[in-house]
C-alpha cells in the first residue's frame, strides 16, 4: 500500500505497556503504515461490530456501520492525542456513528410511555418462585433485541459497555434521571421477557 | 412506601447510586419482601450476565470493503480507479445476493428475527435512483457488457503496471504468477459462459464478482514484488 | 525515619524508571540465537497474546500450538539475512524479501495457543495446528491444512490449492474459505451449529451427515446455504473449480 504523506504530532505521556502499544500502533497507522492499521482493525473490530448490531439490531447495518467506523479512524487517526485510551477515543467514535445512523432513520430514542410500558410491576409471592434463566445467553441477545430503541441504548451502553449515567447523558443529549429511568426501564423488561422464554419451553 | 416505589429504586440500588439512608431503606424492605428480592435477584442476574455477553465477529468482507474505501481516498493512481469501480459494484449487489447475505448474518440474524421491532426495520433497499441511469431494467442486468468491458479495462491497467515488474523476477515467480492469472482467467470465463446462457443467475454473478476481486487481489500482491 | 523514606522513595523510582526503560525499550523482548549459516532462528516473549504476521515467497510454512509462552521461528533458508523481522508490542512481523533468484524459506514455528495468525506466501504448502487465535492465510498457490484449530475467526484465501479444515466453530465466529482451484474439506463436530453458505461453480458440494439437520435451505445447482440445527457462527465456502466436503468428526 502506498504511504500517507501525513504528518503526525503526538503528545507522548506517561503510559503503561499496554497503552504504549497502542500509541505506538497509532502512531504508526497515522504514518501510512498500512500493517499497523489491519492490526487496529482486528484488535478492536469485534468490540465495534458488537456495539453495532446490538445498538441496530441488524447484522447488514451492523456491518456497513463497523466500516464506517473504521474509515472514520482511517480518516481521523493523526488527529488522536493520546490523552485517553484509544480504546475510549474509537469507542466514542462508533457511539456517534451510531447515534448519526438513528438520527438519520429519524429513530427515536425519547421513549415515553406507550403502550408495551407496564404498569404492573408489583411481585406476589407466587411469582417470586418463578426464575429467570440466565443460562440462554442467547435468550439474553434476543430479549435485548426486543428492547425499544431508547431503552436499548441505555442499556447497552451501561450495562454492556460500561458507560457511567453522566457519559450517557451527554452523549445523547437527555438528563441523568432520565438516563438512569431508561436503564431500570430496559432491565425490568428484559426480565419480563426472559420470564416469558422460560416458561415458553423448547424455544 | 408501596413496593413499585421500591421496585423503581432496584436499578440504582443494585449500581451503587442510592443516598445511604435509601440504601438501608430498602435493604430493610428487602429482607421482608420475597417479590422485590426477586425483582432484585433477576436484575443482578441480568446485570452479571450483560457483562459477559460474546463478542461477535463481522465477515472479512467488512474488511475488504473497507481496504476498497481507503484505497479510494488514496492518492494513487490505480488504487482509486479500481477501488472505486470495486465499492460501486459492491454497492449496487448489496441487495441481490440472497445466499450472500444469509451467510453473513450469523446467530445474530436468528436472535433479531425474533425481535418485533427489527422485523419493522427493512434492510438498506436500493433506491431506484440508485439503478435509474443503467439499462433499464430493473436491477437485473448489472454487468451488462459495457460494464464488463470497463473493469477489464481497469484491471487491465493494473496488470500492465505489475507485467512491467515481472521481468526482474524470478523465473519460478513469474511462472507462479502466470498460472494464477490464468487460473483467475478461466473462472471468469466459467462464469461468463454460465451467465450467457443464464443472465439471471445470480450466483454466477456473484461469483463473476468475487473472481474479479480475486484477480485484484492477485495483481495487487504481485505488485510488492 | 525520613531517611529511609526517602531511601524508599529513591528506590520506588529507580524501580520505576527501571520499567519505563523496559517498557519503551522491548515490549515483546526476544532473543536472537546464534546466527547459524542457512538458519534463521529467533524466539519472541510476548506479554499477553500475540500476532504473529509472516510474509513469505516460497517455501512451506508450519505453524504449530505449544504449551509455552514463547513464539519460536525457525526458517531454514540460503538466505537468513534476506529474513527481517520488526516487534511492535505483541505484534511479531517477519518477512521475507523478495530477490531474483526467488529466495526459498521453509518456516517452522511455535507458538502459544491463543497467538492470532496472519500468514502470506505465494507459493507452497501451509499447515496451521492446535491455535484458538484468529487465523488469516492469503496465498496464491499453496496447499492450506487448519488442523485442531479453535478459532473464533479463520479465513483463507488462495488462488490455486486445496483447503483442509479441522476444528471447532466458536459461537459469534466467522469462517471463510476461497479456492479458485482447489477441493475445500472441512472436518467439523457433528453437533456443530453453523449459518452455512457455500458456491462451487463447477463441482459438487456435498454437506455428507450435515444434510440432515439442514433448515432454511437455499438450494441451487452451484450453491447450497441453510442453518445447521440452531445455526450460528458463519461458514462461508467458495471453489471455483473443486468439490467441497463436509466432514463429521
Amino acid at each position: 500500500m502506498a504511504c500517507l504523506r501525513q504528518t503526525l504530532e503526538m503528545t507522548v505521556t506517561a503510559q503503561s505497556s499496554q497503552t504504549m502499544t497502542d500509541l505506538e500502533l497509532v502512531r504508526a497507522a497515522a504514518s501510512g503504515d498500512a500493517v499497523a492499521f489491519e492490526r487496529i482493525y482486528e484488535q478492536h473490530r469485534r468490540r465495534v461490530y458488537s456495539l453495532c448490531a446490538r445498538m441496530l439490531g441488524n447484522v447488514e447495518q451492523a456491518e456497513d456501520l463497523t466500516q464506517e467506523v473504521f474509515l472514520q479512524v482511517y480518516r481521523k487517526i493523526g488527529s488522536f492525542r493520546g490523552d485517553s485510551a484509544f480504546t475510549t477515543w474509537l469507542h466514542r467514535l462508533a457511539v456517534n456513528q451510531v447515534l448519526m445512523h438513528f438520527r438519520k432513520r429519524g429513530v427515536k430514542l425519547e421513549h415515553t410511555s406507550e403502550e408495551g410500558d407496564f404498569t404492573n410491576v408489583v411481585e406476589t409471592p407466587l411469582q417470586s418462585t418463578r426464575r429467570i434463566s440466565m443460562v440462554d445467553r442467547l435468550a439474553l441477545e434476543r430479549a435485548i433485541a426486543q428492547l425499544p430503541p431508547g431503552y436499548r441504548t441505555v442499556f447497552l451502553l451501561h450495562d454492556v459497555e460500561g458507560y457511567e449515567h453522566e457519559e450517557i447523558s451527554s452523549t445523547l443529549g437527555v438528563s441523568v434521571g432520565t438516563s438512569k429511568s431508561q436503564l431500570h426501564k430496559a432491565r425490568m423488561r428484559l426480565r419480563e421477557l426472559l420470564s416469558k422464554t422460560t416458561s415458553n419451553a423448547g424455544e | 412506601m408501596a413496593c413499585q416505589e421500591y421496585q423503581e429504586l432496584i436499578s440504582d440500588y443494585i449500581d451503587g447510586t442510592l443516598e445511604l439512608g435509601e440504601e438501608a431503606r430498602i435493604e430493610r424492605h428487602l429482607a421482608d419482601c420475597d417479590g422485590c428480592r426477586a425483582v432484585r435477584d433477576d436484575l443482578l442476574q441480568i446485570v452479571h450476565f450483560s457483562r459477559q455477553l460474546p463478542l461477535h465477529t463481522p465477515s472479512s468482507e467488512v474488511w475488504t470493503q473497507l481496504q476498497t474505501k481507503i484505497a479510494a481516498e488514496r492518492p494513487t493512481h490505480f488504487g482509486s480507479r479500481v477501488a472505486a469501480w470495486v465499492s460501486r459494484l459492491k454497492n449496487l449487489e448489496l441487495n441481490l445476493s440472497v445466499p450472500q447475505l444469509a451467510a453473513s448474518a450469523a446467530a445474530l440474524l436468528i436472535i433479531f428475527s425474533v425481535a418485533l421491532i427489527i422485523s419493522r426495520q427493512s434492510a438498506e433497499t436500493p433506491s431506484a435512483s440508485s439503478l435509474a441511469g443503467r439499462s433499464g431494467t430493473a436491477g437485473m442486468n448489472l454487468l451488462s457488457n459495457a460494464e464488463d468491458q470497463e473493469i477489464e479495462e481497469k484491471i487491465e491497467r493494473l496488470r500492465e503496471s505489475v507485467e512491467q515488474r515481472r521481468v526482474t523476477w524470478s523465473p519460478e515467480l513469474q511462472v507462479a504468477y502466470d498460472r494464477s492469472i490464468r487460473q483467475v482467467d478461466q473462472c471468469l470465463a466459467t462464469c461468463r459462459q454460465q451467465l450467457s446462457g443464464d443472465p439471471s443467475d445470480q450466483v454466477s454473478k456473484d461469483l463473476m464478482r468475487d473472481a474479479y476481486l480475486e484477480k485484484q487481489r492477485l495483481l495487487e500482491g504481485f505488485t510488492k514484488f | 525515619m525520613s531517611k529511609s523514606r526517602q531511601g524508599f522513595g529513591d528506590a520506588c523510582r529507580a524501580a520505576t524508571a527501571a520499567l519505563s526503560v523496559a517498557a519503551l525499550g522491548a515490549s515483546a523482548p526476544y532473543a536472537p540465537a546464534v546466527e547459524r549459516p542457512g538458519r534463521f532462528e529467533r524466539s519472541y516473549t510476548p506479554r499477553g497474546a500475540a500476532h504473529f504476521t509472516l510474509s513469505n515467497v516460497s517455501g512451506d510454512i508450519t505453524v504449530t500450538a505449544w504449551g509455552r509462552r514463547t513464539v519460536s521461528v525457525l526458517a531454514i533458508t540460503e538466505s537468513p539475512a534476506a529474513i527481517e523481522d520488526r516487534v511492535v508490542g505483541t505484534d511479531i512481523l517477519v518477512s521475507v524479501k523478495q530477490a531474483a533468484p526467488t529466495i526459498r524459506a521453509d518456516f517452522r514455528i511455535y507458538v502459544p495457543a491463543n497467538t492470532s495468525l496472519s500468514l502470506k506466501n505465494v507459493l507452497g504448502k501451509i499447515n496451521v495446528s492446535g491455535v484458538t487465535g484468529d487465523i488469516v492465510v492469503t496465498s496464491f498457490e499453496s496447499e492450506v491444512r487448519l488442523q485442531d484449530v479453535q478459532a473464533a475467526s479463520v479465513e483463507v484465501r488462495v488462488t490455486t490449492g486445496d483447503i483442509y479444515f479441522d476444528g471447532q466453530l466458536r459461537e459469534g465466529g466467522a469462517y471463510s474459505f476461497q479456492s479458485m482451484k482447489g477441493d475445500i474439506d472441512l472436518n467439523l463436530p457433528g453437533g456443530a451449529a453453523f449459518n452455512l453458505a457455500a458456491r462451487a461453480l463447477s463441482e459438487k458440494i456435498n454437506l455428507g451427515e450435515f444434510a440432515k439437520g439442514l433448515t432454511g435451505v437455499t438450494k441451487g445447482a452451484k450453491m447450497v446455504s441453510g442453518n445447521h440445527l440452531a445455526g450460528g457462527p458463519r461458514l462461508t465456502v467458495t471453489t471455483y473449480d473443486g468439490r467441497i466436503v463436509l466432514h463429521k468428526k
